[in-house]
């Protein structure tokens, strides 16, 4: 498959009066053209961190560290967005990588017409005249399935609920055919039955436009449902990659285990649900070894000394725990997750 | 919109009657009385103002006054026995001198303090930002007439570049239209500290706090460069707090004047509702406060009508010609209308 974004030992902190943060600590990952790869993990694992990294939207106070980050042209050229020009970055931002946020009742201004909000960027981007990208605004709207959309050009946010404002939000972002759409939690702020249309638009929209898009969610059940592949985040780090059938049903790291094991589903039905026990690692002063294993039962005494690398398990899945090393005890992950696995050989996760 | 105005305008007539009741009482209240003449006997006073019904009950003093009022007979000074109508000897008289400076000031206020509060905003934590931040703090915490005294204590006594006093002008007694002019600098800079600090400490805050919202990561995330983020979306929405304000910073003018006047020797109106006030003129006090009440609540529609037409939230609330309840249903009528057609509602 053709790679479209390579994340390579990304490092980004924030300088606050505490000292420094360590949000992003050497995260690698890379995108394919078409795919949409989750991204899961605990409030303040750094997952918006890292895709703003991406689009080099990080607070004043933010810097990249070090680690590049590969955006692929399609003429086949590669730019590393870590060390961009501004300019350059403006052409980037909107036209080849756009973002939705987790708000839609605040991520539109609120004294623009809609309208206007859309045509912005085809305006920008496009070598279009302004009766164009009128034009292609309208079909924007009613490609995000809001009805009346010349009427709609000229309302305000103010007149569209929460979930209409999204999918403006989303026409927003693909007004220029991004190869990329990054989704910053885009349902975590609406009703449950809101959530499930949004997320059939994305689905279906992306589809439409072969863009690859990188979904961050809290919600295991969206993934499983969207993902091909997911990346677990923890304390900074990605401490699991796969597909979505290797993370959910061949989870290796204690983390995800956990994850997976607090999440109500027909494996752990009746049970009292697992929570993983403490709290996430101080990013001011990230321990040494696993961030996960003051908070594991299946931390090995080198998980406390040493940080684990990524071992590979297969071509497609990888982890970050000693658990995997030839040399490992062999322990069992728990029940819940085990008879999960068994299912794998039946259910066929699409 | 029309509703909305016609609204506001018969509130401000509820506004002028209390605020023209509540200071007769208290001129009333005030000890003293017009006839100040220390050659006047008691009886001899009390006479005279027998003669003015300055001794009847209030209840008669303020009826009775409050009839003129409703012919727009406010009235005039009883000392100097001009019953004149104060409006025509005085505030037509004496208002632009006041309106000039004040108005000036206030725009002075208003561009500089939008112009530097922005720039601090944007260029957050530089110099620039923390020295607008300190200077805001002074100029809203040290009251103009210290400012006054400083300026005429440097640029009139010390340098000898301005006149210490204001001079109207007037050839037989050689003082040229640029003497005149020369001796508004002083008093306009006083009075416009307060609203230059008062503004830029606003603006700024307004516009960190824009810069932070989800919309502005938004219109950056479009490409859009920093200047076409800045104006194109950041300013207006700070701006819409901070009109707010500049009517009252109009009205914080009117009590600077009260002092500057008298600081510069202005012969504005300000300066002449001192005069009153001290005099015990209480018609021609009222009238001078009624015309800057009046002002006030005028300004203050203006300045809510202003804010209707930059934010839109306000325009469409406002903008229906059915009643409350009417627009209620309305909007509700819309919402459903809306969502069902954005496929929102499942049935
Ligand atoms: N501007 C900032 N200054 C200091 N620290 C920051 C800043 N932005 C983010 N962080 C820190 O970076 C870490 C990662 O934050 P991030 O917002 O990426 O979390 P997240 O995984 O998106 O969480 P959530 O699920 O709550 O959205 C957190 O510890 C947060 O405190
Ligand atoms: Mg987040």
């Amino acid at each position: 498959m053709e790679k479209l974004l390579e994340v390579k030992n990304l490092n980004v902190t924030f300088e606050t009066h505490g000292g420094t943060v360590q949000a992003i600590r050497d995260v690698s990952f890379d995108l394919h053209r078409g795919e949409t790869l989750a991204v899961v993990g605990e409030s303040g694992s750094g997952k918006s961190v890292m895709t703003k990294s991406v689009m080099r939207l990080l607070a004043d106070n933010g810097n990249i560290k070090h680690g590049e980050i590969l955006y692929h042209y399609e003429d086949g050229t590669i730019v590393d967005i870590a060390k961009l020009r501004d300019g350059e970055m403006h052409k980037i931002r909107g036209a080849e990588i756009a973002m939705v946020f987790q708000d839609p009742m605040t991520s539109l201004n609120p004294t623009m017409t809609i309208g206007k909000q859309i045509m912005e960027p085809i305006m920008k981007h496009q070598n279009l005249s302004k009766k164009d990208a009128r034009q292609k605004a309208i079909e924007l709207i009613s490609m995000v399935k809001i009805d009346r959309p010349t009427k709609r050009m000229k309302q305000y946010p103010h007149e569209f609920s929460g979930g209409m404002r999204q999918r403006i939000v989303i026409a927003v972002a693909l007004a220029c055919n991004p190869n990329i759409l990054i989704c910053d939690e885009p349902t975590t702020a609406l009703d449950v039955t809101i959530q499930a249309q949004i997320i059939d638009l994305i689905k279906e929209l992306q589809q439409q436009t072969k863009a690859a898009v990188i979904f961050i969610t809290h919600d295991l059940g969206v993934v499983a449902n969207i993902a091909d592949r997911v990346a677990v985040m923890y304390a900074g780090k990605i401490c699991e990659i796969g597909t979505s059938s290797d993370v959910f049903y061949t989870p290796a790291h204690p983390y995800t285990w956990g994850l997976l094991a607090s999440k109500p589903n027909t494996d752990n039905l009746g049970e009292k649900l697992y929570s993983i026990p403490g709290t996430p690692p101080n990013l001011l002063d990230p321990p040494k070894g696993d961030a996960f294993a003051l908070r594991s039962n299946y931390a090995l005494e080198l998980d406390f000394e040493e940080q684990p690398p990524m071992f590979k398990i297969s071509d497609t899945h990888y982890a970050a725990t000693w658990l995997l090393h030839p040399d490992a005890p062999k322990v069992e992950p728990p029940k819940v997750v085990q008879r999960r696995g068994a299912k794998k050989g039946v259910t066929n996760n699409g | 919109m029309l509703r909305y105005v016609w609204n506001r305008i018969l509130m401000i007539f509820v506004t002028l009657f209390l605020i023209l009741t509540i200071n007769f009482l208290l001129l009333y209240l005030m000890p003293g009385s017009p006839f100040q003449n220390p050659r006047l006997t008691p009886s001899q006073r009390e006479r005279i103002e027998d003669k003015y019904g300055l001794n009847d009950p209030v209840l008669v003093q303020y009826g009775r006054y409050m009839y003129k009022v409703s012919k727009l007979d406010f009235g005039g000074t009883i000392a100097t026995n001009t019953y004149d109508d104060i409006f025509e000897e005085y505030i037509i008289d004496r208002l632009p001198l006041t309106a000039k400076i004040g108005g000036i000031a206030l725009i002075i206020g208003t561009v500089i303090g939008i112009t530097f509060g922005a720039l601090a905003a944007i260029r957050r934590n530089s110099w620039l930002d923390n020295s607008v931040t300190v200077l805001g703090v002074i100029g809203v915490s040290i009251p103009s007439f210290v400012f006054a005294a400083i300026l005429q204590e440097v640029f009139a006594i010390n340098l000898d570049w301005l006149p210490l006093f204001y001079r109207e002008a007037n050839p037989d007694i050689g003082h040229s239209l640029k003497d005149q002019n020369l001796g508004m600098i002083m008093p306009i800079i006083a009075l416009s500290v307060l609203p230059i600090a008062s503004i830029m400490r606003y603006m700024r805050t307004e516009l960190v706090e824009v810069f932070s919202s989800d919309y502005i990561l938004l219109a950056q995330a479009k490409g859009l460069s920093k200047p076409a983020v800045i104006f194109k979306h950041a300013i207006r929405n700070a701006l819409i707090p901070v009109i707010t304000i500049i009517g009252p910073m109009a009205i914080n003018l009117i009590a600077g004047s009260l002092v500057i006047e008298r600081f510069f020797n202005i012969p504005g109106l300000s300066n002449s509702l001192v005069t009153f006030t001290l005099a015990k003129e209480t018609y021609a006090t009222l009238a001078i406060n009624f015309f800057y009440s009046f002002m006030y609540v005028t300004v203050i529609l203006i300045v809510d009508i202003l804010y209707g037409v930059i934010d839109p939230r306000i325009r469409l609330a406002s903008n229906s010609k059915l009643g409350l309840i009417g627009k209620l249903i309305k909007s509700i009528k819309r919402k459903f209308q809306s969502d069902n057609a954005g496929g929102e509602v499942n049935e």
